[in-house]
């Protein structure tokens, strides 16, 4: 597997001279000195919300604003689109060109639908995948845009289960894997779950080429109630998957789960004191570069630990008040937080619980 | 490797060292979640508790010997039970969360009518396993709280409650009820002194599975308050309110309609997050760096209470009349407000992040 960081640098590269003189002179000396970018949504003092374009040490190289919260984008693999998505149950998505910067592309959901805040590009870069919510009869949907033309909607597939979250493409290029959260909700109820005591979530592989569902997976009916939302892929292309329980506080539960194509889906043991921080809650996942170390956040306790993924142990843990987003460096792990805190450095944003690399 | 390492303790230990200096400067909140317990908690269970064991009274005199008077009796003791959980609901934390037991106790929203459709099926087809609290509390979950119960006391046919051939609809009605008494307790056990809950709760710890750290605590609390009021607003008022256009009310889609509970419930969920409030002491929080920002809230509480008092009128006719219908729109906005000063100002003066998300990943 490629480190994730140097695959990434491209939307660097491609940036040109449009972005380039649409920057602040300080904001262009970043930009050119910095070996990686990252993207994160972010709520400023004044109440407006907007994703901001920082560098390697965190600090801001632009910003974009947002007609409403933003939560997880989807890159281009040309390094040309950043997408950034509505949180749920925003309707709206804004594309952002490192060529026209001045020039972002705002589309939207049909009116039946909602975004989940998670997508991702397909391997050509013609079409967009985000999850969706057909909030009439409850059905993850998966929306196609075809981003060679203005992100018009082209078509749809069903996830075979309810509040699709985070989707990653697999490393064959043609499979999604989707993350279906299990919990229903209605824009008209606002964010409230309304079906905790039926829900179950699942892990579905879709054929990109066909819509069709491949394998369908789900952990023992017990963990009916952790709500399977985040997922990171590893060097050997298996899924990590990060849950959120909404069961009893005192249930022994694992909050993390290993997804593999032929082996299935199982839930994964951490030692007591690991899994104590955690809460039963992972806000956000990450691969590191090497393709072996995992990072999971919980915004409950502000812990972000690294994970071999080949032991099973934690390397490290790691607690900030509020940190939620966690993303691979070249060495490492960059967090964010929504008292303002990316990486060593210090905002007066409020960062949102994901961050792309670009 | 070892670098990365390196640098994560020494990022681990000035973190945690700014922290402590931090929560050094703050009151403590161990005092705040002792009151909670004690004050709010346990007294709120409690009087749930009394409601429904006064209910399952009124339902064994009213099946024992029907008449009218002991009907109009087992709907007022209905309408008590209503009012004591609405104060005590939105607190989604401890033994109310596991077994479905909150789904249980009150199921709503029910989109599709659901509930509604399968009492009404079990009334007409005299379905045996929903007269005995036993096979009941293992039906589906809107069968067997507050809703069914509703339906089961005011919906239709239910005048025959008071005639002497209705003693399937009653055995339903007692059993729901012998099923709330039963729930309380299991809540009221589950909070008690002893308990790993009620240990727990009042220690922020490392392991400890609720918070971890006094800050955290503080989180949960304050998201106890922020997700009740935002879910009175959403699932409750605008269940039949349309903020944008009077066309698109709906009345019939208001919880409690029937029983004409609709607002008296949305008062009492009010006072219930009050009460959290002001018997916690969590004020405290804030005395230093906003003085007057915890009597503000309790002003805007006030407000908003009484605005949902003065609206006592079945909720059609508040929906049809202009008049109310404005103090309808003025209620929703006042929770809003709340909403704001504790999202923003008091967030912040507990010096956690401000309109965010009170550790909601998505």
């Amino acid at each position: 597997m490629k480190p994730v960081v140097l695959e990434r640098r491209k939307f660097l590269a491609a940036a040109g001279l449009a972005w380039l003189t649409s920057l602040t002179p300080a904001g262009a000396e970043k930009l050119l000195a910095s070996e990686v970018l990252f993207a994160a949504a972010y709520l400023d003092p004044k109440g407006a919300y907007g994703v901001a374009i920082l560098d390697e040490a965190g600090a801001i190289v632009s910003t974009h604003p947002l007609p409403g919260r933003g939560h997880g984008f989807a890159a281009g693999p040309q390094g040309d689109w950043l997408v950034a998505f509505a949180r749920r149950p925003g309707n709206f998505a804004v594309a952002l060109h490192s060529r026209m910067a001045a020039e972002p592309v705002l589309f939207h959901t049909p009116a039946d639908r909602h975004f989940y805040g998670h997508g991702v590009f397909s391997t050509d870069g013609r079409l967009l995948y985000a999850a969706e919510n057909a909030f009439e009869t409850g059905d993850g949907i998966i929306g196609v845009y075809d981003v060679t033309d203005g992100f018009n909607r082209i078509s749809e597939f069903a996830t075979h289960g309810v509040g699709p979250h985070e989707i990653v493409l697999m490393p064959n290029g043609k499979t999604l894997c989707v993350a279906n959260g299990g919990i229903r909700t209605h824009p008209d109820q606002g964010r409230q779950k309304l079906n905790l005591p039926t829900m179950a979530p699942s892990m579905v592989f879709i054929d990109t080429a066909s819509g069709a569902l491949m394998s369908s997976h789900a952990l023992p009916a017990r963990l009916h109630r952790l709500s399977l939302r985040h997922m990171a892929v590893d060097a050997s292309h298996q899924v990590w998957i990060g849950g959120q329980y909404e069961g009893d506080a005192f249930d022994e539960v694992p909050v993390l789960a290993k997804l593999h194509e032929d082996l299935g889906l199982v839930s994964v043991e951490l030692e007591d004191r690991v899994a104590a921080v955690l809460g039963k809650y992972a806000g956000s996942v990450a691969m590191g570069n090497d393709g072996v170390t995992l990072a999971v956040a919980s915004p409950r306790s502000g812990v972000v630990i690294a994970l071999d993924t080949l032991t099973g142990k934690a390397l490290s843990i790691d607690a900030k008040p509020g940190t939620c987003g966690v993303q691979a460096r070249r060495d490492g792990f960059v967090s964010s937080s929504e008292t303002g805190r990316f990486g060593a450095a210090s905002h007066d944003l409020a960062w949102d619980n994901h961050i792309a690399i670009i | 490797m070892n670098r990365l390492l390196i640098c994560l303790v020494a990022l681990f230990v000035s973190a945690t060292v700014a922290r402590a200096d931090q929560d050094a400067a703050r009151p403590p909140i161990g005092p705040v979640l002792q009151r909670m317990l004690t004050e709010y908690v346990r007294p709120g269970y409690a009087e749930f508790n009394a409601a429904a064991t006064d209910l399952e009274t009124s339902v064994e005199a009213l099946c024992e010997n029907p008449s009218d008077e002991k009907l109009n009796a087992t709907r007022s003791a209905f309408r008590g039970a209503v009012e004591s959980w609405s104060r005590i609901e939105w607190l989604r934390l401890g033994p109310v969360m596991s077994e479905n037991r909150l789904e249980r106790i009150l199921f709503f929203p029910d989109r599709k009518g659901t509930g509604r459709k399968q009492v009404e099926a079990a009334i007409a087809s005299r379905q045996e396993n929903v007269t005995e609290v036993g096979t009941l509390a293992g039906q589906s979950v809107a069968m067997q709280g507050l809703g069914a119960l509703e339906f089961i006391l005011f919906g239709s046919g239910s005048d025959t409650l008071a005639a002497p051939d209705a003693s399937h609809r009653c055995a339903f009605a007692r059993a729901a009820s012998t099923n709330l008494v039963d729930i309380s307790n299991e809540i009221i056990a589950g909070w008690q002194d002893g308990t790993g809950l009620a240990q727990v709760f009042l220690k922020p710890a490392l392991g400890n599975p609720l918070f971890r750290t006094d800050q955290e605590a503080l989180n949960l609390l304050l998201g106890q308050m922020i997700h009740g009021l935002e879910a009175i607003r959403d699932t409750r008022v605008n269940a039949f309110l349309d903020r944008e256009d009077p066309g698109h009310d709906r009345p019939k889609s208001a919880l409690f309609w029937r029983s004409g509970m609709t607002l008296p419930s949305i008062r009492a969920n009010l006072e219930g997050l009050e009460a959290l409030f002001n018997e916690s002491g969590i004020g405290i929080v804030s005395k230093d760096s906003a003085p007057r920002l915890a009597d503000t809230i309790r002003f805007e509480f006030r407000q908003a209470i009484r605005t949902a008092q003065d609206l006592d009128k079945p909720v059609g006719d508040l929906l049809a009349d202009p008049g109310t219908r404005e103090k309808l729109l003025y209620l929703d906005y006042a929770i809003k407000i709340i909403i704001g000063r504790l999202d923003e100002e008091f967030a912040q003066a507990g010096g956690l992040a401000v309109g965010f998300s009170f550790g909601d990943g998505d």
